[in-house]
Parts: structure tokens; sequence; C-alpha cells
């Protein structure tokens, strides 16, 4: 009946044996010294390097343990892959690195441990404001303004600068904070980041003669400052330092109205397979030599007291003193999160427009 | 026989049939605060047509596919021919040059294409020098450089299949037209275009369809000012957690491009020369 000799049960006897051979690694890897392995997300590019080099050799290292990376695209965890695997309690990961908007989202939907404070020596000496119950704020970056100091001899000091009629197609805007522009504009014209209506739009609107594109990654916003195409954009610190001290004639700028402040915080998700280790890690680079060292490296702000900028230093992290945080504009996530849907509908209303 | 279609099969159910259920149970599901939950709201679909500016997106990007894929046809169509009458040397160096831009990536390209379109690029420059314009012309970071580096790519898909419908014409039947006293402008009109309209319809379905999906390309050549379906799709799953709503659009895309196929494929078989 069967010319090929093919029975069900010798197709059912190949197929169980072949998922049993696809299986194995995964069942010997999860056998192996379990409490010695820690994954974690972590960012591409320099600053995914960085964070190789000064935060995750060293405590495996000196622990003896294997830290494993997933490298994001972007600087986002894909949070729709991480809560499928939260829901079937199997993260990939034991620590993840999340935007703030990821943070609101991920409490919402129970996807987080809590980390008590007492069990974290380090959070003693770190500014209260970057503790959050599921994990410290890091890798503390500021927007401001960058601009290119061979095409723009006078300094920028305000936001409204953006709108100078003298650079007409030489402005652009990050199309993946659109949210933070929106709020931009307010502080500009208001003083307040919020509430964004209809005369946010009115004044974005003004801008328009002077955007040439709306830019989504570091890279592209790199380019764009590189060849001169645009003149000034709002860019984080880390960035525009790394870009001048590559020679690029850029500088940076905090505008009189405030700046932006966003960190990462890190959090341990709910079935993490060794949150013991985790929180152990958390704990060692929130310590003030792994918080220097990121911030002398790449400029980004650390939320520990104890980390001390020399001068030169101290302007490029830009947020080295509890005063200079007073200047950086308060934002609700929990808002903004709620508020997303309705502002990225005007915003590509306003774009067809 | 039925087994030998086992693996393909398998393969199918898993990659297409199970995430697309999915996908279909999600659009179905409400949205709130960040928090997705599973029923039969029609909200979804609503919103798609009601909200004001997603309707207005969709007409977009199929505003925008038409005219790639236009655009595809006319460059496309006398490089087929152009490929049809060379000899088998020249027509390798032509299928190599066609095939060339898929063989890059989607960045390498736009990168390329930002080199040469950009207010300070090659174009415009050359313009400049030759006093032809007196200030850089926008040619990108709209429309018009969306189309232009995503015709570069797709190009090939329209060219291929026309270019296999030219070869299926006995060159007898073209010789014969133009015996009777056709001129050539003539015979092409009525003997050739109708007998590669196969190849037409095969080439402009799947460049449309390719079209209706272009993402990258115009957040990069469009500057994010040109926004097109799958972008809001991506937005909404990434950075609003909306998948409720993304997954409408998944739904109601899908059924759009299924009805520009289909519409292509009957168009294709009303054309078809009777034999």
């Amino acid at each position: 009946m069967d010319r090929a000799g093919v029975t069900r049960r010798r197709v059912l006897i190949s197929a169980s044996a072949a998922t049993a051979a696809l299986a194995l690694p995964f069942i010997k890897r999860a056998g192996a010294a379990e409490d010695k392995r820690l994954v974690v997300y972590n960012f591409d590019g320099v600053l995914g390097q960085a964070v190789k080099d000064l935060w995750i050799a060293p405590f495996a290292k000196k622990n003896g343990v294997t830290i494993d990376t997933i490298t994001m695209t972007g600087s986002s965890p894909p949070m729709a892959k991480i809560k499928a695997e939260i829901d079937a309690g199997r993260p990939d990961a034991d620590v993840i690195p999340m935007q703030l908007t990821d943070h609101v989202f991920a409490t919402r939907n129970n996807m987080l441990q809590t980390i008590d404070r007492g069990g974290m020596p380090e959070y003693a000496n770190l500014y209260p404001q970057f503790i959050t119950d599921n994990g410290p704020g890091l890798i503390i970056w500021c927007y401001g303004l960058a601009y290119n100091t061979e095409k723009i001899k006078t300094p920028p000091t305000s936001w409204r600068d953006l709108w100078n009629p003298a650079y007409k197609s030489k402005v652009a805007l990050n199309e993946a904070l659109f949210e933070q522009a929106l709020q931009m504009v307010n502080l500009t014209f208001t003083g307040k980041p919020t509430p964004v209506d209809d005369a946010t739009f009115k004044h974005l609107g003004d801008l328009k003669p002077n955007l040439l594109t709306l830019w989504t990654t570091g890279a592209q916003a790199e380019q764009l400052l590189r060849t001169g195409e645009v003149w000034m954009t709002p860019l984080w610190n880390g960035r525009v330092f790394t870009l001048k001290d590559q020679g690029v004639p850029l500088d940076f700028v905090v505008p009189k109205e405030g700046f932006f402040v966003r960190y990462d915080p890190y959090c341990i998700p709910k079935g993490a397979r060794n949150p013991g280790l985790a929180k152990e890690w958390v704990n060692f680079i929130c310590n003030e030599a792994p918080q220097r060292e990121l911030a002398e490296k790449l400029y980004y702000a650390s939320p520990n007291k104890l980390v001390r900028y020399p001068p030169e230093l101290a302007k490029r992290v830009v947020v080295s003193s509890p005063e200079v945080l007073k200047k950086a504009v308060t934002e609700d996530f929990a808002a903004i999160v709620d508020h997303l849907a309705e502002w990225r509908q005007r915003w590509d209303a306003w774009k067809q427009s | 026989m039925l087994w030998l279609l086992l693996p393909s099969a398998t393969l199918y159910v898993v990659t297409f049939v199970i995430p697309l259920a999915i996908v279909i149970v999600f659009s179905f599901a409400s949205y709130r605060a960040g928090v997705t939950t599973l029923g039969l709201s029609l909200d979804n679909y609503r919103a798609i047509f009601h909200d004001g500016v997603t309707f207005g997106i969709f007409a977009h990007t199929i505003r925008l596919a038409i005219v790639i894929t236009a655009a595809c046809l006319v460059v496309g169509y006398p490089v087929a021919i152009a490929m049809r009458r060379a000899r088998p040397r020249g027509r390798l160096v032509l299928l190599v040059l066609i095939v060339s831009p898929l063989l890059t990536s989607v960045i390498v390209r736009n990168v390329a294409w930002l080199l040469i379109l950009g207010r300070t690029g090659l174009l415009n420059r050359a313009l400049l020098d030759l006093g032809l314009i007196s200030a850089p012309l926008r040619l990108m970071y709209n429309d018009l450089g969306v189309v232009v580096a995503v015709v570069h790519v797709y190009l090939s898909f329209m060219i291929l299949p026309i270019f296999a419908s030219l070869s299926a014409i006995e060159p007898s039947i073209e010789e014969s037209a133009m015996s009777l006293g056709a001129t050539a402008w003539r015979t092409f009109l009525q003997v050739t275009l109708p007998l590669s309209l196969p190849g037409i319809i095969a080439g402009s379905t799947i460049v449309f369809i390719l079209a209706m999906g272009i993402y990258l390309t115009p957040v990069i050549m469009g500057g994010n000012f040109v926004v097109t379906v799958p972008m809001v799709i991506t937005d909404l799953v990434h950075n609003q957690f909306n998948w409720a709503n993304a997954s409408a659009l998944a739904v109601v895309l899908l059924f759009v491009i299924g009805a520009a196929a289909s519409a292509l494929n009957a168009l294709g078989r009303r054309g078809r020369v009777p034999s």
C-alpha cells in the first residue's frame, strides 16, 4: 500500500528522533552550572561594547561566572517577545535594561520582579530619584542641542534657536522620541512640557520650513551632522562628545529652558532563572568604579553620588551634581504612555500636513 | 504521494498559519493603558476608518505602491526588450546589473542614495555646477526619494517576468505582422505588448505586494515624513505596545494586498489571448 515503505509509525519515530536531536543542546545547556550563568540584554554599538568591557567582564572574572549577552537592536528590548516568554514562565534573560516607556509597560503587565531596596547595599549611594521598584536607573543620558560649530558661530542658548529662519532646511528632530520633541516644543513656548495641544502643533508647524528630516537612530543623526546636511538637532550628550573627539565640528549645549534626562532601569523579569546572581550583578554595576569608568569613556552620567567628575568631564556628562539635575525636565512616563496613541496620531497628521 | 507535502505543510503551518491565526485573534482584542485583553471587539477595525489619520496613511501607502509599480513598469519594460534582443553575453551582463541591488543590504543601498540625492549630493552638485539650478532641489526626504530607492531594488521583480513572457513569443509572429505591412510601432502595440501581458501582470503583482510592505526606505529616504502602513504597525507594536490595533491593521493590509493581487490576476485572465 505504501510503495516507498514509509509507514505512519516510521514517520512518527523519525519525527520524534529529530525533535529530540534538536532539543538536545538546550536540555544539556539547562543542566550546566545554572547558578554560575547570567544572561543580560545589552546595547549594540560602542555603548554595548563599553558595558561588556566595564560592567560585565570584571564581574564575571571576579566571581568566576559566565555572563552572556543578547544584543538589542536600537536601545529598546523586544518587549512583545519578552512578555510572551514571561507569560510562559521562561524569560530568556535575567537582567533587562529598559527605556522608561518600556518600563511603564512592563510594570503594568506585571512582568518584573520587585527588588527589595534593603537587599541592594549600593542603593545607599544612589540619588533616590533614579531608584525604581524594579531596579536602578543607569546610563543617564541628557538631551540638549547639538550644533555644527563651523556653520553656527554663535552657540545656541535656547530650544527656540531651532526656529531661527537662518536655518532653513538645516534642522532635524528625532522621530524615535517624538513624544520628547512634543514636550520640547511646549517647554520652549510655555515653560512646561505638557499638555500637548493645538498650540504645540501650531509651533511645530512653524518649525517645518527648517526641518530637513526626522531621524530615527543615533547613527543616522551622526551621518546627517557629519555631512553638514543638518546644522542643529536635539541629540544626547554622549553621542555628540564622542563625535567631537573624532574631530567632527560639533558641540553640545544645554538650553536655558531646561533639558531632558533619560536613563535605563536595569530590571529582573519574573521567572528569571538566576535572580540571586542577577541582583548581585546589578548591585555591582551601581558601584562607583564601573559607574565612573562608563562616564569617563562615553560621557553618560551616573546616579552614584560618589562618582566625582573633573571639570571638563562634568561639562560633558551634564548631570554632574544635584544642582544641575534640578534643571532637568520632570517627565511623567505613565502619562506619556497613556497619551502615546493620541500624540502619535496628531504627530502623523502633522507630518502629512 | 501526499506525504511528500508533509515537510512543506508543517513549515507552512508553523511559520504562517499559526502566526496568522494569532494575529487574527489579537485583532479582536482590546487594549487599554498598556494592557491587552483578548475578546471579540471590532473597535480596532473601526479605528482604522474613523480615527481620521490611519485611513489617510492607508490611502497614501496604496498610492505610493501604485506609483512604484507603474515606475517599475515604465523603466523595466524597455530593459526587458533589450534583454530579449541582446546576445547571450550581453543578456548575462544585463541580468547581473538588474539583480545586483538585491545583493546589497537595504541600509547600504539607502546610504548610497543619500550620497546621490542629498542636498549636497552628486546630483544636486552636478546641477548646481552646470548652472541649471540656483539652489539644491529637494530630491529626497519626500515621496520622490522613496520611489527612486524602492524602484531601484524592485525593478528586477518587474523585468524578469516580462523578459520571460517576451522570450516565449515566437519571433515569427512579429515577423508575420511586419510582412503584412504593420509598422514596428503597430507590431509592438498589437502583437508584442498583448502577448507579454502575463509577464506584466506577474511583475506588477509582485512589485505591488512588495511595495505595500516598504518600511525602512521611507524611514531613511522619506525622512519619516512619508508614513506607510508597515511603519504604523511597527510603531504600534514596538513603541505603543498596542498589538490589538497593530493586528487589525495587519489583517486589513493583508486583505487589501489579497484583493489587489486577485484583481490583477483577473485582469490577466481576461486579457489572455485565446490559443
